[in-house]
């Protein structure tokens, strides 16, 4: 990583794109984050980063279609690297984000599910979520600190 | 997609060579893999070493192999890398599935 010895002296390290949400773009775009903002990241902190996007985006990919237009939305990602983990938000055009995604509790292993880990993941890795629909976008922000919030 | 099945020691494996198992590939893989997983056989393994990135549609696609097996068969995973080991903590699914060491490992 980069020192931080004279912070104020530092560049801003940012990485943002828009684009249409469909699966194979989002993982174009998550590898080229990787490769912009990994010189400035632990590989653990990538990692998560990496996860908790491509939940969120590939969410967005799969579900987020404008039931009128048919349309698959068009996403804006902005990642800044920041002291003290990776700031990311994304906003997008597609439709409105169920409110029970953002208190999910996740699925009971016990019972083998083959879905519904998404915004679990995301809950568990992101901090300081929010979430706000305004002018037919959904915005989320998050951080994905450079510690794990808990041990994992 | 790159995955190859061969016979080890008696087992089957699996290996999935792709470095990402993602929402992308999710379908085919598990469409490729399942013929391999649902007949009777001697143990399978799942070989993940060379997946770098696996998210929760990879993950989903091998919960769904798992279910495929038939009666007796058992599915381990070997050679998880420290992203994908991380998705399978966090959804606590590590503790459904068998999960052995690097190809090297005596494993079980």
């Amino acid at each position: 990583m980069a020192s931080r010895g004279n912070a104020t002296a530092q560049p801003i390290i940012v990485f943002t794109r828009s684009f249409v949400a469909v699966t194979r773009t989002v993982r174009e775009v998550l590898i080229d984050m990787n490769t912009r903002l990994s010189p400035h990241a632990t590989p653990d902190l990538m990692g998560r980063a990496e996860l908790a996007l491509a939940e969120l985006l590939n969410n967005v990919a799969l579900h987020g279609r404008d039931l009128e237009s048919g349309d698959q939305p068009m996403v804006h990602l902005s990642v800044v690297a920041q002291p003290d983990g990776l700031a990311c938000s994304v906003s997008d055009d597609g439709g409105l984000l169920p409110r029970v995604c953002l208190s999910s509790t996740g699925p009971d292993p016990q019972t083998h599910p083959e879905g519904g880990f998404g915004w679990f993941l995301i809950g568990h890795l992101a901090q300081s979520l929010v979430y706000f629909r305004e002018r037919g976008r959904n915005f989320v922000a998050f951080t994905i600190p450079l510690q794990p919030p808990r041990p994992d | 997609m790159n995955v190859t099945v061969q016979n080890e020691s008696g087992r089957v494996v699996v290996r999935m060579s792709e470095r990402r198992l993602d929402a992308v590939i999710a379908g085919e893989f598990k469409d490729t893999v399942r013929p391999h997983v649902a007949i009777k056989g001697p143990d399978l393994v799942l070989d993940l070493s060379e997946v770098e990135f696996l998210d929760s549609s990879g993950l989903g696609a091998v919960i769904a192999l798992k279910k495929a097996l038939p009666e007796g068969r058992r599915m381990l995973l070997r050679g998880l890398t420290p992203n994908v080991e991380r998705v399978f903590r966090l959804t606590r699914m590590d503790q459904v599935f068998d999960i052995i060491g690097a190809e090297h490992g005596t494993g079980s």
